[in-house]
């Protein structure tokens, strides 16, 4: 196969702790199913207490990538945490980039103690919107839930905007191969929940206006 | 009082200073100021620029006049002892209570009558032997529970630290045996600006106080000469013996005052209060005579209780002679003398008395 | 994961660097392997446990790497295949009996796989390891993808059995801890069985030991020549190659490709960087006038490079060469497709691909101003917050100036805001106690500081012991506090001589820290740092003391705890909380630093973040009005 833009680059962020790693592991496991050379870069370590979190995933047809995406190269964005997107957007992110976002905030530790101020969510979705092509808002974790599998929520929701050209059905078989079969039902219904959001069916997806280039 | 000062003017003013007496008027208010043995320090800055530690503190403003307003109603005319009712020599009916006490037992009769009563729910006292040579302060509810509770240690424990962890757990009705740096500090905690639990305590008995020993110091000193461990009581015996002998289990030792003097705290050389000014009820020895001591009582409400007390038999009275008073007078006196040299060495300055403000009257008297 | 085992050669998995590396060791039939925990090696030896019983491997958890070393080592003695896997620091421990095994030699396939961390993005330092292998007398291969780092480790095994030496393979973070596509083996049938005989002496004739190490060096050479992982990729003749090893062949790759110079310039992927195959390299080299060189992080390449140039300086010519000396790449932190680009085109004299200038002056404004930094912390429920707490009430009640000389683990952070500052030194594993014991003899210098060396679980069992032994003999004034919360768990838990199993999971014999002390004749209380108060009375008392004492501070990291046990869950009863207000002034939220607990701005009181919190408790223990409170039991 042959990809319209070829290497692909997509970027999973979030906070240590959130699941990154679980959910570029299916994204990246579907897209070698899919007969791609997928290469995911990740940070690790010390980085995992508390501290920001960013999977490269690169897609290519041709040859396997390195695992760091280049800067202002990320075509695709799937933000685990608000401000954790925009942080990545600085960086990596371009006019062009298409950008899905989970709108519940995690505090950083100088937030919580007052030393630095979070701003509010909808000014942070508003200036994303400013900056790249497109947003869209998935509430992957509704009010008074825990947030558990959100992570897997999300890349459902990946899976169900059609930017990946990638069959859903490889990331279900992912989804078997990564996970304890134990979860397995837990994790395929939040997949599930995260295509329908995308899929414009829920209230939850709400596009932000942002800036369309052409 | 003084507005906007907090726990790191505290660091400056007080504990940076040498002055802290580690009365734990500032400990267990919040979480940023702690004490451990008679240590007391800020661990952490709360951030505020204004609070209760500073107010509380008996080493900062503390203005004696408008202390003695608050408490007796009226400013002092006796310079030397400060407000009084009534002075004599007292001691505990119960012998067996004066066997286990430091001279006439006379706080131990007292606070039990007060607990038995119901004048007081809980009693805030100090074990002097509890760890080692360290005294610890105890929330007593009970009077047979003050039996470890008699005697003298010269390291103090920080009474108030006991005192507001008792307010938070809603004691409101409290009795407290303290020295006067912690009986001022009480004070100044009842008239001020700021919610405290302080008001809890009903009946406060002060103890005289020349100086304080500080722990660290002492119980190096002691160390390889004593089991700190078996130590049962220490005393100083009346001039001119210059000794002070502490009690053991494997026997006594004594040591010349000299040595031991060197561990005096530097806040105590400024302290200007010897027989605890303040105190509903202040009592202390009277030299020379073992089982018997001094009983001052000070406030309405005290001499309230006091008339009960004596009504059902817990003392024994007797008049204290004008010469023995008048020996009281002059080496209160003297303290305070001694206090504001000690506060002039600091600051170098007529005008500056650090944390004293005095009328007129008393500067003349002893500035 | 169910590919490291998949018996299905052929099939394309995606895997990780540190996996492939386990599966190249599979396919190479490897019997044993012994390992300390280190990032990022640390996967390589978890994924062989996780298969252990079905190839019937021997996998350990070694008190540290010197001990996997030689571990390891006999096995190879004995004729069987064995790995050992550590982070860059780990070689650094085995640097002793790397340069007495070289000489005394091997016999099964013995495989050092060094894993570096370029930029020290795990790690207390940065260095290249690959020097030891040169400094060694050594073999040295460099995987450059995922499918490098399983076949290579498998021929390592043949290299070491061909040479009768250790074969070292080096990897690093963005290969190790990447994943990407993975054609499987075939799996073997192994039918070795363990002997020794033979005699490896290093030091029997150590010269001439060395000379014959030399020789071997030749030997691996010509076996390199024709080794298929060198290889170039570009036209035939072209004037400017890039020459190039490990990660940067995937970074020179595509910045060749982002320039579109791929008929312009040839890259010489090189895979075996010690001893250099130096025909194959001259060969391709002729009509060559510049040379980039790409390599993380040491210009180890290229030092090595130039010295053949010279050497081939007749047949060659004179060479431009770019690289670390000449400035085209920083020699230091890790490299990236970006930086290889840069280097290129201003030789080139072309432009790299701009990025939009007004979306880059947005974003980074936005960056620098709007967006709170996040700094790494400890987990809610760690006991290493409640021990620096402890500590820090300690030092600050004894007033003494007194400090914390610091060491390797997840209580590294206490260096930050997540443990209050109070780690003022940190080095190597073992380097706190070491420091301290020699702080802790300056009194007759004047120096009355009171020293607390804080100190791993792990790491005690790793480094610290022979210090306090030292500190023991010269009653030497320093208080020693373990923090002892179960396993080593910066890197991901794995067990140590006090958690009571293997690296199996099966059981095994403690080695208590507390009776090691206690043989050593130093002073040691175990206490639970959840009782804040008491913890900080006692160390108050214990720094009043001299010579040397251990605090082991004992609690489970908490993550662990709360995985296996169901947790009270907390809230914070906002009526009785008063924020702001003195007596409180936002403690648990602004000063105790536990993720767990938010400010909420509207009701200006603190909150508890259920989905974080993990319900050990002790922020209610610390509240100073006893408004957090129990909500019964997670479900």
């Amino acid at each position: 196969m042959t990809l319209e833009k070829d290497p692909l680059n997509l970027i999973i962020a979030g906070v240590g702790g959130q699941g990154n790693i679980l959910a570029s592991q299916i994204v990246a496991t579907a897209g070698i199913k899919e007969g791609l050379y997928v290469t995911v870069g990740e940070t690790y370590g010390a980085s995992q207490r508390g501290g920001p979190v960013m999977s490269h995933i690169r897609f290519s047809a041709l040859a396997q990538c390195g695992p760091l995406i280049p800067e202002g190269e990320a075509d695709i964005i799937v933000g685990l945490e608000p401000i954790e997107t925009l942080r990545i957007i600085a960086d990596f992110g371009n006019p062009k980039t298409r950008v899905i976002v989970s709108p519940r905030p995690i505090y950083p530790i100088w937030v919580l103690s007052g030393q630095a101020k979070y701003p509010p969510v909808a000014e942070v979705l508003q200036k994303l919107g400013e900056l790249v092509a497109e947003v869209r808002v998935v509430k992957a974790i509704q009010e008074g839930e825990t947030g558990l599998a959100a992570n897997v929520v999300m890349v459902g929701a990946l899976a169900g905007s059609g930017m990946l050209p990638i069959a859903a059905k490889y990331f279900g078989e992912s989804i078997k191969e990564i996970v304890a079969p134990k979860d397995f039902d837990l994790n395929l219904q939040a997949f599930r929940k995260g295509v329908e959001l995308t899929r414009g069916k829920a209230v939850a997806s709400a596009p932000v206006k942002t800036r369309r280039r052409r | 009082m003084q507005a906007g000062k907090s726990s790191s003017d505290l660091e400056q003013e007080v504990f940076s200073q040498d002055l802290c007496t580690s009365c734990g008027a500032c400990v267990n208010i919040c979480p940023y100021i702690k004490v451990v043995k008679d240590k007391v320090a800020v661990i952490e800055p709360c951030g505020l620029t204004e609070g209760k530690c500073y107010d509380f503190c008996p080493r900062t403003l503390t203005d004696i006049a408008a202390l003695d307003k608050s408490v007796f109603g009226k400013t002092r005319t006796d310079y030397s002892l400060g407000p009084y009712i009534s002075i004599e020599m007292a001691q505990a009916k119960d012998s067996e209570i004066r066997c286990r006490a430091q001279y006439g037992g006379v706080v131990s009769a007292l606070m039990k009558y007060a607990l038995e009563t119901g004048e007081i729910s809980n009693a805030v006292l100090t074990r002097p032997f509890d760890v080692a040579l360290m005294p610890s302060s105890v929330l007593v509810e009970e009077s047979n529970q003050m039996a470890e509770c008699a005697g003298s240690n010269y390291v103090s424990s920080a009474t108030l630290a006991k005192m507001n962890e008792a307010a938070k757990q809603g004691k409101d009705s409290l009795g407290l045996v303290g020295i006067p740096c912690q009986v001022i500090a009480l004070r100044k905690m009842q008239s001020s600006k700021h919610e405290t639990g302080a008001r809890g305590v009903k009946l406060v008995i002060g103890l005289f106080c020349t100086w304080a020993l500080s722990y660290k110091g002492f119980s190096e000193f002691l160390k390889g000469k004593v089991d700190l461990t078996k130590v049962k009581r220490i005393d100083i015996p009346p001039p001119p013996a210059n000794v002070m002998v502490v009690e053991t289990a494997a026997g006594d030792v004594k040591f010349s005052l000299d040595e031991v003097r060197k561990f005096i705290k530097p806040t105590c050389g400024v302290c200007y209060d010897m027989t605890s000014e303040f105190a509903d009820i202040s009592v202390g020895m009277v030299e020379g005579i073992e089982d018997w001591n001094t009983l001052i009582v000070r406030t309405p409400a005290g001499k309230k209780f006091i008339d009960k007390a004596k009504k059902a038999d817990v003392l024994n009275t007797r008049p204290l002679e004008q010469a023995r008073l008048e020996h009281l007078k002059q080496a209160s006196s003297i303290k305070k003398k001694r206090a504001i040299d000690a506060i002039q060495k600091r600051t170098n300055d007529k005008k500056n008395l650090l944390y004293l403000r005095l009328n007129a009257q008393e500067k003349r008297k002893y500035v | 994961m169910v590919t490291l085992e998949l018996d299905q050669p052929g099939k394309i998995v995606l895997m990780m660097g540190d996996e492939a590396i386990a599966r190249g060791a599979i396919e190479a039939g490897v019997d044993f392997c012994a390992s300390y925990p280190g990032t990022p090696a640390t996967e390589i030896t978890e994924s062989l446990a996780r298969v252990a019983d079905r190839f019937n491997i021997y996998v350990e958890w070694s008190t540290n790497e010197i001990v996997a070393f030689e571990a390891a080592t006999a096995a190879s003695l004995a004729g069987l295949r064995a790995l050992v896997a550590m982070k860059q620091n780990g070689i650094n421990v085995c640097a002793d009996f790397l340069m007495t095994v070289n000489l005394a030699g091997t016999n099964g396939g013995l495989v050092l796989v060094a894993a570096d961390d370029p930029s020290a993005i795990s790690s207390s330092n940065e260095q290249d390891s690959r020097s030891y292998a040169r400094y060694a007398d050594l073999p040295l291969l460099e995987p450059a993808d995922f499918q490098e780092a399983k076949d290579m480790t498998k021929w390592a095994f043949e290299v070491s059995e061909k040479l009768g030496l250790p074969c070292i393979m080096r990897s690093v973070t963005r290969l190790s801890h990447s994943r990407g596509n993975v054609k499987l083996g075939e799996l073997p049938e192994k039918k070795r069985t363990a002997k020794f005989e033979g005699i490896y002496i290093s030091g029997a004739f150590a010269a001439a030991q060395h000379a014959a190490l030399h020789q071997k060096l030749e030997q691996a050479r010509e076996e390199f020549e024709s080794s298929p992982f060198n290889f170039y990729v570009g036209p035939k003749k072209a004037r400017f190659v890039i020459v190039t090893s490990g990660s940067g062949w995937l970074y020179s790759r595509e910045a060749v490709a982002a320039l579109g110079l791929e008929n312009k310039v040839v890259i010489l992927k090189i895979g075996t960087t010690w001893p250099l195959p130096e025909k194959f390299i001259v060969e391709h080299l002729k009509n060559v006038t510049e040379i980039l060189i790409v390599e993380e992080v040491d210009p180890f390449l290229e030092q090595n490079l130039k010295i053949l140039l010279a050497e081939q300086a007749k047949t060659l010519g004179p060479i431009e060469v770019y690289g670390a000396k000449s400035g085209h790449r920083p020699a230091y932190g890790e490299m990236n497709q970006d930086k290889v680009a840069q280097a290129l085109a201003s030789i080139k004299g072309l432009k790299t691909r701009a990025r939009d200038g007004k979306y880059v002056e947005k974003a980074k404004e936005l960056l620098l101003s709007y967006i709170p930094i996040r700094m790494p912390t400890f987990c809610t429920g760690c006991p290493h917050r409640a021990s620096l707490w402890a500590i820090k009430s300690a030092l600050k009640l004894d007033g003494r100036d007194g400090f914390v000389t610091g060491d390797i683990g997840c209580y590294s952070l206490g260096a930050g805001p997540a443990g209050y500052f109070q780690l003022k030194t940190i080095h190597c594993m073992g380097g706190g106690i070491g420091l301290a014991n020699g702080f802790g003899k300056l009194d007759k210098f004047g120096f009355n500081q009171p020293v607390i060396a804080v100190c791993g679980d792990s790491t005690f069992y790793h480094a610290a012991i022979p210090a306090l032994i030292n500190a023991r003999v010269n009653n030497s004034n320093v208080l020693m506090v373990v923090l002892d919360n179960g396993g080593t768990a910066m890197t991901g838990f794995q067990p140590h001589p006090g958690s009571g199993c293997d690296a199996l999971g099966r059981p095994a014999p403690t080695v208590e820290i507390e009776n090691i002390c206690k043989a050593i004749g130093v002073e040691v209380r175990v206490r639970d740092p959840f009782e804040i108060s008491q913890a900080v009375q006692e160390l108050y008392d214990m720094l009043q003391e001299s010579g040397p004492r251990v605090m082991v501070f004992r609690r489970r990291c908490f993550r662990i705890e709360a995985k296996e046990k169901l947790q009270k869950k907390y809230y914070v009863d906002q009526s009785k909380c008063i924020g702001d207000d003195c007596g409180c002034a936002r403690f648990c939220s602004r000063v105790f630093n536990c993720p767990g607990i938010i400010w909420d701005q509207e009701a200006q009181r603190a909150k508890i973040d259920e989905v974080v919190c993990t319900g050990c408790g002790v922020c209610a223990t610390l509240c100073p009005r006893g408004a957090i409170m129990v909500r019964g039991v997670a479900s």
